[in-house]
């Protein structure tokens, strides 16, 4: 009897922690980038979400962010992953329409800088984690709208701008040293479960 | 044969009482006038759109405009395009939609991610037509202070199923 009863619990408690794992959405996004030494700028952008329990999910992400200053023009492809962490979890918020949720995760970005003064290029690849904060707004059982603010710190090689003391900027030059860099990206997806994978 | 011709039109009159809201998708090609916030200049896009419907009162929309005068003057090699969700409130015949949609403008020598925000209206006339209206907003960010930020008005016909 007793070991029905914990055989019972146990496959209960095992159902409702992997009753979402496999969920596979798909969606696009918008970025706005803040508080990086460019300037703000903005993004567009799709995501993958593959779910692997009930309190963890993951966003396969890419994003195109333009950052225009006064001299350059500064183009980032974001392409990475963030993983969802949701202490309240939807089993004991059921008919709850919002999730919030912990994001940390990584990121590969590849910079372009264009000079709007002789369209001179030059481009580096780096590396970089972010972390922060997020709302699932549910919209229907497969739809949502998210919002959330992530802080992206990059290792990278810096692009310098360079120009004659008091004239125009002419050139631009890749430095040789990594240094760290950062930006607050918040972004505003929506997202739609279109099947399960397992 | 005048008979058969007039039976079809009243059948289709007839028909075309019913309310009929897409099931799978919609589409329109149309001309689209544009006022730029920068500077308030007219521009003409030609304007397309495809939207696929995930619920009734859901649906994806893909837009793509291409810039075809601005000022009075031809334009060439400027396209934007769009993807995203559309919310749908139904009533009898009608139906006043809200979306969002993530972007990109292409230009002769760069890509501009765009955000905008749309409002439609739907008047369903048919089982597989209906006549919209629809103002949009593109945010693009400036320039060293000039932006090709724009509102944009569609209108026309549309084709459902």
């Amino acid at each position: 009897m007793k070991k029905g009863i914990l055989l019972s619990l146990f496959f209960g408690l095992l159902t409702n922690c992997v009753a979402q794992s496999g969920d596979f959405s798909l969606g696009v996004r918008s970025t706005f980038s803040l508080f990086s030494d460019d300037g703000a700028g903005l993004g567009s952008g799709g995501q993958a979400r593959i779910r692997f329990s009930n309190s963890l999910n993951t966003d396969w992400f890419a994003d195109y962010i333009v950052v225009n200053s006064t001299y350059v023009r500064s183009s980032y492809a974001h392409i990475g992953w963030s993983v969802l962490y949701y202490p309240i979890t939807q089993s004991r918020s059921a008919a709850a329409k919002w999730t919030p949720y912990i994001a940390t995760g990584h990121c590969f970005d590849y910079n372009q800088k264009t000079l709007l003064t002789n369209q001179a290029q030059a481009s580096r690849w780096g590396s970089a984690v972010q972390a922060g904060l997020g709302v699932h707004w549910h919209l229907s059982p497969k739809a949502d709208l998210t919002l959330s603010s992530q802080y992206m710190i990059h290792l990278t090689k810096e692009i310098e701008v360079m120009g004659p003391l008091g004239g125009l900027p002419d050139a631009l030059l890749v430095a040789k040293g990594t240094v760290f860099e950062g930006h607050l990206l918040s972004t505003i997806s929506f997202n739609y479960q279109i099947g399960k994978l397992w | 044969m005048y008979c058969a011709a007039l039976t079809l039109l009243l059948a289709t009159f007839c028909f075309g009482q019913e309310t009929q809201s897409p099931k799978i998708f919609h589409f329109f090609g149309t001309y689209s006038p544009s006022i730029r916030t920068t500077d308030a200049a007219w521009g003409f896009y030609l304007h397309g759109n495809l939207s696929v419907y995930l619920q009734k009162n859901l649906s994806v929309s893909g837009d793509l405009f291409s810039l075809k005068q601005q000022d009075g003057l031809p334009v060439s090699g400027q396209q934007s395009v769009f993807f995203g969700p559309e919310w749908h409130h139904y009533h009898h015949q009608h139906d006043l939609s809200f979306g969002m949609q993530p972007g990109l403008l292409r230009q002769t020598s760069y890509l501009q991610p765009l955000v905008s925000p749309f409002l439609s209206y739907r008047y369903f006339v048919h089982p597989y037509l209906h006549f919209f209206v629809q103002a949009r907003y593109v945010y693009a960010p400036s320039i060293n202070g000039f932006s090709q930020a724009d509102w944009r008005f569609s209108g026309g016909l549309a084709f459902q199923f």
